[in-house]
């Protein structure tokens, strides 16, 4: 069972202890002491206690992590966080049987996968980005295992969608949910441009603001042809993954939540419920902003970065970058400016996001199923009733799409350009443009966003 | 980005409630009186009959249990007899718990069990030069109070005692009464009754005065909040309050000065509590208030399970009375709120529609035991539990319960106070002292 590529994966105690070493004096001598024994009798062979510390020290880590502002918690708890999962990972691996019994087999390696995720959800990276190395492999063994039958099925499935249309998950959208379609009025349609110069694109849309939707740049993508991203196939490559769902219509609404559970419960109960769920209330779950690709980036395999994403605009010192630089040392990875920010939204029919805007430029790569979008350009701000306050200040008040004339009277007034993304397309929203995005079908988009 | 990374989020909902005020009910059952605290200074005699127990995370072997086989467990999830007899019935003070250590006070010693100086001990004695009064833990070292001063003795490198002196512009000379800290703040109440807080520099110990305005009585600190009862009642919050554990009604980032929790206003609060994100007041008429996070139960309302079936549709209507969840089917998900945020939540947040609660922004009343009613003397936080003592003398604990600290016997995270009865039925608690994965109980078992 056990796999070479497994083997050669495992750690090797120098490097986890120099690891460990390096946090030395940041973290307490207390917690230093814990992991250092922890990681000691990891290494002799006692799993069972190098568990139990694990398991304790990553408690403790979690209380610092809840301590005051997430991005001034200093980043050696995030470490200490993640080795602390590796060595949970591997002592669970370790007491796993070792043949015979798969399907307990199967939920230990389930339970690892979780704890790897878990790590690389709270932690920051080390040891080589070993965690989603781990985490890639134990997948890979999960659906090695699967049970003859289900495994067969589910490539057929795979199969299958690639050649027709009828079972991709497209097919799930009216029967879901009570979707209305918006008439998209000539006025306020956005321009679609096939596959433009980069020149083109910098000059007619980037420094103008002017959106646009770019079509024959992104239907090759493995994901749209040979890998097409199916729900089937999605289960296969990453259904036992940790991911975050957001679960209520709006985050701006007071039911919003958001919790954390393997892709294929997210599939199963939420992107595609069965008949008796269907009738019955059951919140929209979305997968929405999340850095899917950091997680599992054999899925970054599936989709290549638009060039257009890399065009800089050498413009005057902005905002951002003043405020970028306040938070001084602590800064997260992602602030990194040079770096194409890339977040996956996945989600049945229906998901919402309330009209807001972003800071940096965006290209919306829509790969399943289609969105109804509204964009409104800055200019029209005063016209969208902004929320007050720090935290919503790039929120509408307003809902869009059933707009309240008495309590928001200009809003009806204010110009907008409105689509329904279709699978294959790319949509360009700029910096601090106003978007309103509405799932109509179940919809995977991948958005990526640049300085 | 309107959203932030996932794991950077403001957490789900923040709800906002006003207290029930039961007040004139209580008056018209005719005002039941409350003992004020005790303070342990007063007191000096030797109490023979009471026992010390105590239960939860012993990974360091901090626990000073007379069992050593029981010493050996990481986890200690039924209460076991400690080696410690106070001298009086408060135990904050006698003894001092930090993550990986516990302090006793010994007459002339300091006894220290679990982590320090770079290794695991048992009944390590630190000798003192005078009488120590009360010891407190604090970045897993020691401050001890001496009886005869009102100085502060701090543990130095060399692992000597050190006296340091409370020096506050403009009052020369005030004695410290008691002291409680955050993760990084020692606060101090003075003999005057000032509020003064000690910061350390490289060399020098820097106090200074936080809150003269009325005179302070009761100090209690969370990781990140602090908490002042004055002498008139009245209950004083600043800090952070990230998760609504200031109890002002909304989530604040930062409150510098201390604040008054309108809310108790008109209260008699006769004893406070800082968890590590949540607090608690009793009152004279004996209602327990609660508000914070809720994140395990803690506050001892309906906690939301991280579990999917949650949001599964409901086809039985069969109401679980309670929710009870191993931990290791919990996962955690850090949540910061954001800066400044005045998020009013208009959902509900209370038991009777059963509906669960992540953040509670102003006192509540916990019921503990609906419909009957019972009454607190005393309340107990630890870093995501809590217990309370009845007028009875009935010990309830719940929230976060991985590591036995709720001392039922098992690892479970209940969102339902519990009594603990693993002791009999016939023993009378007397007080109770939980700080971060641990509860300490002292006991008068039945003659």
């Amino acid at each position: 069972m056990f796999q070479q590529v497994l083997k050669d994966l495992m750690p090797k105690k120098a490097s986890v202890m120099n690891e460990v070493s390096l946090m030395r004096g940041k973290i307490s001598p207390d917690v230093n002491f814990l992991i250092n024994s922890c990681v000691e009798d990891y290494f002799n062979e006692k799993h069972q206690l190098s568990l139990s510390k694990a398991e304790e020290l990553l408690d403790f880590c979690w209380e610092k992590l809840n301590k005051g502002h997430w991005k001034n918690v200093d980043i050696v708890w995030r470490k200490a966080y993640s080795i602390c999962s590796l060595i949970k990972a591997l002592s669970i691996f370790s007491e796993a049987p070792s043949s015979g019994q798969l399907g307990s087999e199967s939920l230990v390696l389930k339970k690892a996968l979780e704890v790897c995720d878990m790590g690389i959800l709270m932690g920051a990276p080390i040891l080589d980005g070993i965690l989603p190395q781990l985490a890639l492999q134990l997948q890979l063994l999960i659906t090695a295992g699967k049970p003859e039958g289900s495994k067969n099925e589910e490539v057929q499935v795979s199969n299958c969608a690639t050649e027709k249309e009828e079972t991709y998950m497209v097919t799930k959208r009216a029967k879901t949910r009570h979707v209305i379609y918006p008439k998209i009025s000539p006025r306020h349609v956005i321009p679609k441009v096939n596959c433009p110069s980069l020149h083109h694109f910098q000059m007619y849309h980037m420094e103008v603001a002017r959106p646009v939707i770019l079509t024959g740049v992104i239907d090759k993508w493995p994901a749209m042809t040979s890998r097409k991203w199916s729900l089937a196939y999605l289960n296969t490559v990453a259904g036992d993954r940790t991911i975050p769902v957001e679960i209520g219509t709006k985050y701006t609404e007071d039911d919003w939540s958001q919790k954390l559970m393997p892709l294929r419960e997210f599939i199963s109960s939420f992107v595609e419920p069965t008949e008796s769920t269907e009738e019955t209330e059951c919140p929209v779950g979305y997968l929405a902003q999340h850095q899917l690709f950091n997680q599992i980036p054999e899925l970054l395999d599936d989709i290549t970065i638009p060039d257009y994403c890399y065009i800089k605009i050498c413009s005057y010192p902005s905002d951002e970058g003043k405020y970028g630089k306040e938070g001084e040392g602590t800064e997260v990875v992602d602030d990194d400016d040079d770096e194409v920010d890339i977040n996956a939204w996945f989600g049945p029919a229906g998901t919402i996001s309330p009209l807001h805007h972003d800071p940096k430029h965006n290209c919306l790569a829509q790969v399943v199923g289609e969105k109804y979008i509204r964009l409104y350009s800055q200019d029209q701000s005063s016209k969208l009733y902004p929320h007050q306050g720090f935290l919503l200040h790039n929120t509408s008040q307003v809902d869009v799409e059933n707009p309240s004339a008495a309590r928001f009277p200009e809003f009806s007034s204010a110009c907008y350009q409105e689509c329904i993304l279709q699978p294959g397309e790319l949509l360009y929203i700029p910096p601090k443009c106003w978007h309103y995005v509405r799932s109509l079908t179940t919809s995977f988009s991948v958005s990526f966003w640049w300085n | 980005m309107h959203r932030h990374p996932w794991n950077n989020n403001s957490d789900e909902v923040f709800s906002l409630s006003p207290i029930k005020t039961r007040k004139a009910l209580r008056q018209r059952l005719g005002g039941i009186h409350v003992d004020k605290c005790i303070f342990w200074h007063m007191a000096g005699e030797k109490y023979v009959g009471k026992m010390v127990y105590s239960c939860g995370f012993n990974g360091f072997g901090q626990l000073p249990l007379v069992s050593l086989e029981m010493q050996k467990k990481r986890v200690v999830t039924f209460p076991q007899l400690c080696t410690h007899r106070p001298c009086h019935e408060i135990l904050a003070g006698t003894l001092a718990l930090g993550w990986s250590s516990c302090f006793l006070c010994k007459d002339k010693e300091i006894e220290i069990h679990g982590f320090f100086s770079e290794q695991t001990t048992r009944e390590h004695k630190l000798p003192c030069i005078c009488d120590v009064q009360s010891v407190h833990a604090f970045q897993g070292s020691v401050l001890a109070l001496p009886s005869s001063c009102g100085a502060l003795l701090m543990l130095m490198e060399n692992m000597q005692l050190k006296e340091v002196k409370a020096e506050v512009k403009g009052h020369d000379d005030s004695k410290i009464m008691s002291l409680d800290s955050t993760d990084d703040t020692v606060y101090i109440v003075t003999e005057n009754h000032h509020l003064v807080s000690l910061e350390q520099n490289t060399t020098d110990f820097i106090f200074q005065e936080i809150f003269s305005d009325q005179p302070v009585e009761v100090i209690s600190c969370g990781k990140e909040h602090v908490m002042v009862l004055t002498i008139a009642g009245s209950v004083f919050s600043f800090g952070s309050g990230s998760r609504g554990q200031l109890g002002h009604g909304i989530v604040q980032d930062k409150v510098e000065k201390p604040l008054e929790i309108e809310a108790l206003s008109a209260l008699q609060i006769t004893g406070i509590s800082c968890g590590g994100w949540h607090s608690a007041a009793v009152s004279e008429h004996g209602d327990l208030y609660i508000w914070g996070w809720n994140e395990s139960g803690q506050l001892g309302f309906l906690m939301k399970s991280s579990k999917i079936d949650d949001f599964r549709p409901k086809n039985s209507t069969s109401k679980e009375s309670s929710s009870i969840t191993p931990v290791d089917d919990a996962i955690h998900q850090p949540s910061t709120a954001n800066k400044d945020q005045e998020w009013h939540g208009s959902r509900k947040a209370s038991t009777e529609d059963n509906s669960p609660v992540t953040f509670l922004m102003s006192p509540q009343i916990l019921d503990m035991c609906p419909p009957e009613e019972i009454l607190i003397k005393k309340v107990s936080c630890g870093s995501r539990h809590t217990a309370a003592i009845t007028q009875e003398g009935h010990l309830y604990t719940w929230g976060f319960g991985r590591w036995g600290q709720l001392g039922h016997g098992n690892e479970w995270t209940l969102d339902t106070p519990t009594r603990a009865e693993s002791l009999g039925l016939g023993v009378k608690f007397i007080d109770v002292y939980c700080k971060e994965w641990n509860t300490f109980m002292l006991v008068e078992e039945p003659t």
